[in-house]
């Protein structure tokens, strides 16, 4: 199949909740789960298809998806090795502020960008949640994402003393 | 939903982009939080098992010993000697254990031996800094086969040190440093 063809054909997905999107294969071929989907079908088969069900991704989560993959869709996305090798880790500005979202939509981002294999797009969202992690104490965090405390004082202590094991003095 | 309803392999991209450091800290936030870390062969290379001949506190190789985590570096400082309970958390680590560094220790070659004979599995790296060995105690346990899946090997200002056709036996050697002192023959 050449995905490389002029036209960009329309393509349509569904939400898990039965909700339809139309987007261009040029923007849904950054996801790498569809895109094997589609090279399966096979030559001429995207004009024929119809809509791809997208079980694990609901409407409000797949808007957002699609929000980005056209805003990306004329961009060189790094391999899922230049991201892991950090040789890909500029940020746009246009995404620090789509990622301006609440945790809610970020976990439901984060989930759906690990399905579809959007790997740049799982980065981001999965930093987002590092950046509001860092230079947190531990009952921080708790408190920023609800996290119970479910340690008894014993096992904290063991796992400070195991932690010091840790530290170079 | 929340941050502990995320899968594993999730979480570990999350703290994989947290500075090093903070990793330990991270493990004291919930039970979810220290089990990932521990389970993750990536994370677990941000702590590392510093010995020195100091910490041999009961209490503290009890917990050493029954701990969950997947240990994968042991940092060996200033030991003369390998006691029994060295050897122990050689023996509990030996499957997760990757990389042994030695520094200002002095060890019987008998005793070197045992110790990387124990740890042979999965070894890649080892690095040896002003420790008294002689070379044939490194090869012999390992075996010259095993050499082949060494990543790196580091010596420096060790006086005995004597490094015979590593080069051709060690297939993926990625990297061998020889500081100081050191005697290289091919």
């Amino acid at each position: 199949m050449d995905i490389d063809r002029p036209s960009d054909p329309q393509v349509s997905v569904v939400s898990s909740d039965g909700t339809m999107f139309h987007t261009t294969l040029k923007s849904i071929l950054l996801s790498g789960t569809i895109k094997d989907m589609i090279e399966h079908i096979g030559e001429g088969g995207v004009e024929n298809m119809g809509a791809i069900p997208l079980q694990n991704v609901d409407s409000k989560t797949l808007e957002i998806v699609i929000k980005w993959i056209e805003h990306h869709k004329d961009n060189i996305q790094p391999t899922s090795e230049e991201i892991k090798d950090k040789t890909a880790d500029f940020i746009d500005p246009w995404d620090e502020n789509f990622l301006e979202m609440d945790l809610d939509k970020l976990y439901n981002l984060i989930t759906a960008a690990n399905y579809l294999n959007i790997p740049q797009l799982l980065w981001l969202s999965t930093r987002k949640i590092a950046m509001l992690i860092k230079n947190r104490t531990p009952q921080e965090i708790r408190s920023l994402f609800n996290i119970e405390d479910d340690w008894t004082p014993q096992e904290i202590e063991a796992v400070q003393k195991e932690n010091q094991w840790c530290e170079e003095k | 939903m929340n941050i502990c309803h995320l899968p594993d392999n999730i979480l570990e991209k999350i703290f994989s982009e947290i500075d090093y450091y903070e990793v330990p800290n991270l493990t004291l936030v919930c039970k979810r939080f220290n089990d990932v870390i521990g389970s993750s062969s990536q994370l677990m290379k941000n702590l590392v098992i510093f010995w020195k001949k100091n910490i041999t506190k009961k209490a503290d190789l009890k917990l050493l010993l029954s701990s969950n985590r997947k240990y994968q570096i042991i940092s060996i400082k200033e030991v003369v000697g390998i006691e029994q309970n060295l050897q122990n958390v050689y023996t509990k680590y030996a499957n997760s254990l990757t990389e042994v560094q030695f520094f200002d220790c002095s060890f019987k070659s008998s005793e070197l031996s045992a110790t990387l004979k124990i740890l042979q599995e999965n070894l890649r790296e080892i690095g040896m800094c002003k420790v008294n060995f002689e070379i044939d105690s490194i090869m012999k346990p390992i075996g010259f086969k095993k050499l082949e899946d060494m990543n790196m090997m580091y010596f420096s200002s060790n006086g005995f040190c004597k490094i015979f056709n590593l080069f051709i036996d060690c297939k993926s050697l990625k990297s061998l440093r020889c500081e100081d002192d050191c005697e290289i023959s091919f």
